[in-house]
């Protein structure tokens, strides 16, 4: 998973060094004790906070050399609007490298991930990946486009906070041809 | 019955196909007493003819989607009865995606930033199930009161309005 600028047609590429290394349900002990290590430094994690299941939701890890950068978490959520389970997806990238597109590539990434092995596992039903995304981080930028082409995400509303909520359906997601009267109630994304 | 022909007429107002659409909403007796003619007309995107006669009418209304927060061209479409089943209701999005979207670069002030419509056929089978139709890229985004899906499509330069 290590990117090459305009590999596979893309419109971003990182312009830190990067090398991305697949962690989705691995339990891979190096990329865990280097994601600890990492949310304390960069104090990411909130005081109560159950790091074995945020442990347990590693998605794709960014090292620059033996240093992990980036990092991006998938939990699989019923979603009640979109009556779907999606692959909700927060990331994280290191301070001193923020502003490089890590994270545009680290959505991209995921995604790929995360369509393949929800192909691979129809039994989970997981029909795309969706991100919350809070608006001040698009000060200073400009506003936000509709659709990432990058990572196929598109803004599809706003959140009862005011941030952005995007869906990337994977190629092969399905959905109920109408909304059911009686859909269990959902955990929100957390 | 021969491959029908696309036309598109989207903001045209073209007399012919006004009239020949008048036709077709009078035999399928798809207006209400009610409804302003008129502003219908106006709402004309892409519309299908099978020699002269329209067998498809699509039609295109420009209004907020409060779910986004944006200025959306709605798409709605009315098929005659003895051509559904042809595709001929994805070829006439297609089309009109790629219309309205070269529309809206031209008229930014507009401020058109996508395309969307309800799903309210119970007649698409197995393409209501899935959350993209990649060839016009309209996506499963939430659902109306009554259950039926509402998509949506971005145009390529679509952006969010925060203070909208």
């Amino acid at each position: 998973m290590t990117p090459e600028p305009g590999a596979r047609s893309r419109v971003h590429a990182p312009r830190a060094p990067v090398e991305l290394r697949p962690a989705w349900r691995r339990a891979d002990p190096k990329i865990e004790r280097d994601a600890e290590l990492f949310w304390r430094n960069e104090r990411i994690l909130p005081p109560r906070a159950d790091v074995a299941a945020r442990l347990s939701y590693l998605c794709v890890a960014g090292y620059d050399g033996d240093r992990l950068i980036a990092l991006s978490e998938a939990r699989i959520t019923l979603i009640d609007f979109l009556q779907v389970k999606l692959a909700m997806l927060r990331i994280a990238v290191a301070r001193d490298v923020r502003q490089h597109r890590l994270g545009t590539w680290l959505l991209t990434e995921s995604r790929e991930l995360l369509e393949a092995w929800s192909l691979e596992n129809p039994a989970e039903e997981v029909m795309g990946m969706g991100t919350i995304t809070q608006t001040a981080a698009y000060d200073g930028r400009g506003r936000a486009r509709g659709y990432l082409r990058d990572s196929h995400l598109a803004f599809v509303g706003f959140t009862a906070n005011g941030e952005h909520m995007r869906v990337a359906w994977f190629d092969h997601g399905t959905i109920p041809a109408r909304r059911q009267n009686h859909f269990p109630l959902l955990g929100d994304h957390d | 019955m021969t491959e029908p022909v696309l036309k598109p007429v989207w903001q045209m107002h073209d007399v012919r196909a006004e009239r020949d659409v008048l036709a077709f909403w009078r035999e399928g007796k798809l207006l209400s007493q009610d409804v302003d003619i008129k502003t219908r007309l106006n709402e004309l995107c892409v519309i299908a003819y099978d020699d002269n006669r329209v067998v498809a009418v699509n039609t295109v209304v420009l209004q907020r989607l409060e779910r986004v927060r944006a200025r959306i061209a709605m798409i709605r479409l009315a098929v005659a009865a003895d051509y559904r089943n042809r595709r001929l209701a994805s070829q006439i999005t297609d089309m009109a995606r790629l219309l309205l979207e070269e529309w809206a670069a031209r008229h930014p002030q507009e401020k058109v930033m996508g395309m969307g419509c309800v799903l309210q056929t119970r007649a698409l089978g197995a393409k209501a199930n899935q959350a993209v139709w990649p060839r016009n890229g309209l996506a499963l985004i939430d659902h109306a009161p009554n259950g039926d899906q509402v998509r949506l499509v971005w145009f390529a330069n679509a952006t969010i309005d925060e203070s909208l």
